[in-house]
């Protein structure tokens, strides 16, 4: 299912900017900052920000937090539990590799045997851990679910309005016509343009390294370099016909491309990676990779409010056991990892990072060592000023049964982001148009 | 839609209030001393004309008074300005015609030819009239045209200017939903008409001022799967090649010109194997073919990478890259030897992309790739896995359901997960590498309910040797036979409509689809014809496919390499560019395959786009390379240098694009040297790079105009 709204977007973009000057359509009046390029230019001016870490694929949360208090859990994973010791194939009794062994939470849940640093973070009261996070109605679709999370509306078709949830956000917050590094605001690491940034007024930069981000043109003749860009550069300012698309959106693509390049390059010049947080791992661990890219964007002061990452292969319908423990030490790696940088730039405490994902997964095995599409998941929440050591959205055997098939859910996600969003100093009701229950639980801070 | 319901509930009250003001006698202006009065002032011209004074300041409207002791020399004034003509047509009632009037609310009088008069104070109210110029479908089978289906649906573009966001629209007389896009935007959805015909469009203010468009928009029955002109223009001819191949050379191009759009379609629907090019994409392949051993997956991409730039059959190529994107298979889900399963599943789409539709999707269902990628070779009946059933519908063949189950129930994936159960991997006898294999044992012979159908389904045509004829366990039936035949609505439609969107524009009306998918059922699934529709049709030419659509990293990498005739390498290209654009092929993100459209476009995407076309345009090494690419010497001026460059590439520069263009050759060239004469040789490095910025500078009008 496409939702292609390209067309409208940009015309109505061009409409309201329009219409601005005159009518003060935005509701949102510019708050000034101290530094004029602050990008979040609607958002208080404190430094803070959040990661939003997806694991594409749809991560299976009971072998992520595993509730080993749980006889059914045993029941339906005979082969890939993790209580037991195995190789996670058929007749092995269980997946947990002998000398590993998992981390205990509280209430008989305990991590992953891979996520030794998030179970510090928990112990150090820095870990929030939400189980059976999703949305009314479990689609088992990736697609359609991910389709959800993106645009932040359960109902697409009837209450979406095309755009993302970032998107949204971009439009209220980080609007300023007169600040080139708007589009700062919101950054996409090495994931693409999901429709998570779907917007009509600012476009987020979607990126996927800052050492890429800069124009070569011809490298052995550089005194033409200069000349030939800025010829590029006020041609595109003028050029393509402003009614038709598809040329609206390459030209505010590359425009904001040109814009932007010399103030990414510039503003990240001087990162360096002193204590070699990134050094091991890179080149296998993509997800440590985007996060050395988000370090490097901090250190340009742009004011980026949240950033978006992710890291792919979580739908394990066969032999899951290795590709899941894999998966599980990246995670792992790249949030220590991180977080100890971030102490080395004091900015731990500015940082709240979020791990998602579309959906978790059946109940039981099936005949492959491996789980199918379920629902209700786990999500996590860390960061220097998060009041961790808790976990919320108990289970139950009942709910654990093959004949259950699959968690539901008891928090639906946007509440989670809702208090992400409120800690940045954002209406999440302007975000997040549809209603949707909101426990009052969770409280991260 | 909110505009007119404002509007509406505007006119509604304006009639409540008007009312009594209008009928309650008279006037305060009906002195004593004169024989006349005004009882009320209505428009006709105007919508709601029983109570709504509101007149066009463009004049002309049809004003009717009523009241009593008029008589035949009286002449209407609105405020101070004569009517431009008064026809008082009985003692108790006037026409009147105003003239070009200020916006503005003011009093209507009845005066003699003494000046006397009779005035209703405030009694209408002039506005100005929303200007249009002109409107085009900007949807649905008529794109491009100021035609619309009967069964309607589609978006009409009205140009003009002063709209304020409150307008909204009529068409033939109907309402039809608006949204003013912007002051001089404004986008109507067109209902449906008994019949064909021409009809007027009128745009309504929020007062009720009508601008009609006379005839403007023609409802037709026809549909533009039809043949479009046969003659091609060189631009129409680049628009083909870069939808139906990947972009082509000056001489292919002229080809086309000379051959026009049937003979074209013709021979790109024509696969001809040119043993040389297929041999020699081979040779780059491991020396034993197929591979005894390992292989990395930088094997495979090479030997198609070499036919995508390579291959004389280039509709070939671009139908397997749409079908490899629409089966995405990964070999990073493969390992050592089994790595050559991707090249014979790309093998398989190449060969069957034109055949039908029924055959691709049982061969697929059963190729080995496929089989490993989402796990049929674990999958069994005692415990099925439904990752590859799932798929089956909700990507390759009917699309997600909607939850109503119309498509397929949860249960039903559940049952078509055992149906699609029998393979399984093995070591091959006396090699050390996997194959896979079927079973009868392991497939689930029992019967399952599948849209209403009880039978033994299983995989379509399974390997004869697997068969046990003797006790009948074999399935009753394929799943791809039952899936078309039980939902060939869904599933006809499904692929039209991806074929529609990659090759012509995306979001097709569903009257297209459907009639394309038409096609497909009513030629027993085959592709060709579908394919020949579509290549032909006056939507593949339409001012809305014209437009141009964002082309995905590999069909923009490789349409500017086919159509420079640049050798980049293919190391190069896959390792340089491909990767860090996201787009490696044979290792989509997902099953789900690529994204599409404006979904590739982002800042750092465009910036590597850039530095591709530079990287290529760095390629031309040589004197000779460059003037294969300008007129001949002696014949030069920097305006056809520049003219040159853009025909090859296929860009149209505006004249402000050209004009700086021409400046760069006339002053960095040193225009005389090279223009008249040719390289200076003693100074070709300098003139050499400097003809290449004059590439690269109009490459990104090629990259920002992307067809």
């Amino acid at each position: 299912m496409k939702h292609d709204h390209s067309c409208t977007h940009c015309s109505r973009r061009s409409f309201i900017k329009g219409a601005a000057a005159g009518a003060g359509l935005l509701t949102v009046a510019p708050i000034w900052s101290l530094r004029p390029t602050y990008a979040a230019g609607g958002l208080p001016n404190n430094g803070r920000f959040v990661v939003v870490i997806n694991m594409f694929g749809g991560n299976d949360g009971l072998n992520t937090v595993v509730p080993t208090h749980l006889s059914e859990y045993l029941n339906v994973r005979p082969d890939i539990n993790l209580i037991n010791e195995g190789d996670g194939s058929g007749g092995s009794g269980g997946a947990r590799p002998a000398g590993e062994s998992l981390h205990a939470l509280s209430g008989g849940y305990e991590l992953h045997y891979s996520l030794a640093d998030m179970g510090q973070m928990w112990t150090d009261s820095e870990l929030y851990v939400i189980n059976k996070v999703g949305y009314p109605r479990a689609n088992l679709s990736h697609f359609t679910s991910m389709d959800i999370y993106s645009y932040g509306v359960r109902d697409i078709d009837g209450n979406g309005d095309g755009r993302g949830w970032l998107g949204r956000l971009a439009d209220v917050y980080c609007t300023d016509p007169t600040d080139p590094l708007a589009p700062l605001g919101i950054v996409s690491v090495g994931v693409g343009k999901r429709r998570d940034f779907q917007s009509d007024e600012t476009d987020p930069l979607i990126m996927s390294n800052v050492s890429g981000f800069r124009v070569d043109s011809d490298n052995d003749f550089p005194a033409d370099h200069d000349l030939r860009q800025k010829m590029v550069e006020d041609q595109l300012a003028v050029e393509p016909d402003p009614s038709v698309e598809p040329g609206v959106s390459i030209q505010n693509a590359n425009k904001q491309a040109y814009d932007l390049v010399d103030a990414v390059a510039q503003g990240t010049a001087a990162w360096t990676d002193p204590n070699s947080r990134y050094v091991t791992g890179i080149g296998s661990n993509s997800l440590l990779n985007n996060m050395r890219e988000i370090s490097k964007m901090l250190s340009g002061d742009f004011g980026t409010k949240v950033f978006y990452t992710g890291i792919g292969g979580f739908d394990t319908h066969s032999n899951q056991a290795g590709r899941h423990e894999t998966l599980m030490s990246r995670l792992n790696e790249a949030l220590q990892r991180f977080k100890l940088d971030m102490q080395d730039r004091n900015r731990w405490n500015d940082c709240t990072i979020l791990v998602v994902s579309e959906f978790g997964r059946r109940n039981f095995e099936n005949g492959s060592d491996g789980t199918d599409h379920g629902h209700g998941n786990v999500f996590f929440v860390t960061g220097g000023r998060v009041q961790g050591q808790q976990i919320v959205g108990d289970m139950q055997n009942s709910e654990l049964t093959q004949s259950a098939r699959f968690l539901g859910f008891d928090y639906d996600f946007r509440e989670v982001y809702a208090a992400l969003l409120a800690d940045l100093g954002a209406d999440p009701a302007l975000v997040f148009p549809e209603s949707y229950t909101n426990t009052g639980d969770i409280s991260l801070y | 839609m909110l505009a007119r319901g404002n509007w509406l509930g505007f006119v509604v009250l304006g009639a409540l209030v008007l009312l009594p003001a209008c009928g309650g006698g008279g006037g305060p202006a009906a002195g004593n001393q004169i024989g006349w009065s005004i009882a009320a002032v209505e428009v006709l011209t105007q919508p709601m004309n029983q109570f709504s004074p509101f007149g066009s300041t463009a004049g002309g409207d049809e004003v009717r008074i009523v009241g009593i002791g008029f008589e035949p020399a009286m002449t209407v004034y609105f405020g101070s300005t004569p009517a431009a003509l008064t026809n008082v047509a009985s003692p108790t009632e006037i026409r009147a015609f105003p003239s070009a009037m200020p916006p503005g609310t003011v009093d209507v009088s009845v005066r003699n030819s003494l000046g006397d008069a009779a005035t209703l104070q405030d009694a209408i109210t002039f506005y100005v009239p929303p200007a249009v110029a002109s409107l085009v479908s900007i949807d649905g089978p008529t794109a491009g045209e100021t035609r619309a289906p009967i069964a309607g649906g589609n978006t009409l573009e009205i140009t003009g200017s002063n709209f304020v966001g409150t307008e909204t629209s009529r068409i033939d007389g109907l309402f039809a939903p608006s949204i003013v896009q912007s002051p001089t935007i404004m986008h109507v959805t067109v209902p449906p008409r008994p019949g064909p015909g021409a009809v007027n469009v009128d745009v309504i203010s929020e007062q009720g001022i009508v601008t009609t468009m006379l005839g403007a928009l023609t409802y037709t029955q026809e549909f533009s799967l039809d043949p479009a002109t046969d003659a091609l223009s060189l631009q129409l001819a680049q628009h083909l090649y870069s939808r139906a191949a990947f972009g082509a050379s000056p001489a292919v191009l002229q080809q086309a010109v000379n051959d026009g759009l049937g003979v074209t379609v013709g021979n790109l629907l024509t696969f001809v194997a040119d043993p040389v090019v297929e041999q020699a994409a081979l040779d780059l392949y491991d020396p034993n073919f197929p591979p005894s051993g390992s292989i990395s997956t930088r094997t495979n991409r090479r030997w198609w990478v070499y036919l995508i730039l390579n291959n004389p059959n280039p509709l070939q190529e671009k139908l397997a890259w749409f079908f490899h994107d629409h089966f995405a298979t990964s070999q990073s889900g493969m390992s050592g030897r089994s790595i050559w399963f991707l090249w014979e599943q790309i093998e398989l789409l190449r060969a069957n992309s034109l055949g039908s539709w029924r055959d691709l999707l049982s061969e697929v269902a059963r190729n080995q790739a496929m089989l490993v990628w989402l796990d049929g070779i674990v999958s069994t009946g005692s415990n099925p896995n439904e990752n590859w059933a799932r798929e089956f519908w909700e990507l390759f063949t009917l699309g997600v359901d909607d939850g109503s189950g119309a498509r397929y129930t949860q249960g039903e994936i559940v049952e078509a997960s055992r149906a699609f159960t029998g393979y399984r991997r093995r070591t091959a006898p006396g090699e050390e590498y996997h194959e896979i294999i079927y079973e009868l044992g392991r497939h689930d012979a029992g019967s399952k309910t599948i849209f209403g159908q009880a039978g033994m389904w299983g995989y379509d045509d399974n390997p004869d040797e697997t068969r046990d004829t003797g006790n009948g366990t074999y399935p009753s039936g394929g799943m791809v036979d039952l899936t078309l035949g039980e939902r060939p609505i869904y599933a006809s439609e499904f692929i039209c409509k991806k074929l529609l969107e990659y090759f012509v524009y995306e979001n097709p009306h569903p009257q297209i689809v459907g009639d394309l998918a038409l096609v497909l059922r009513s030629n027993n699934w085959e592709l060709e014809p579908v394919m020949r529709t579509l290549l032909q049709s006056k939507a593949l030419f339409s001012g809305r496919a014209l437009a141009g659509q964002v082309k995905d990293p590999v069909s923009f990498v490789f349409s500017f390499l086919r159509t420079t005739e640049i050798d980049l390498s293919i190391n190069r290209v896959d390792a340089n560019h491909l990767a860090p654009l996201e787009q490696i092929p044979m290792q989509p993100p997902d099953v789900n395959g690529w994204v599409s459209g404006t979904a590739w476009l982002g800042s750092q995407a465009m910036l590597l786009r850039i530095n591709f076309l530079q990287d290529a345009i760095d390629e031309l090494e040589t004197v000779a390379d460059i003037q294969a690419l300008l007129p001949p010497v002696g014949q030069r001026t920097p305006a056809n240098m520049v003219d040159n460059i853009a025909t090859l590439l296929g860009v149209q520069l505006s004249g402000s694009a050209r004009t700086s263009l021409i400046t760069y050759v006339t002053s960095e060239l040193q225009g005389d040297t090279i223009v008249n004469v040719g390289f200076d040789p003693t100074d070709d490095d300098e003139l050499l790079k400097k003809t290449r910025g004059l590439l690269w500078m109009t490459a990104q009008y090629w990259e920002g105009h992307q067809q």
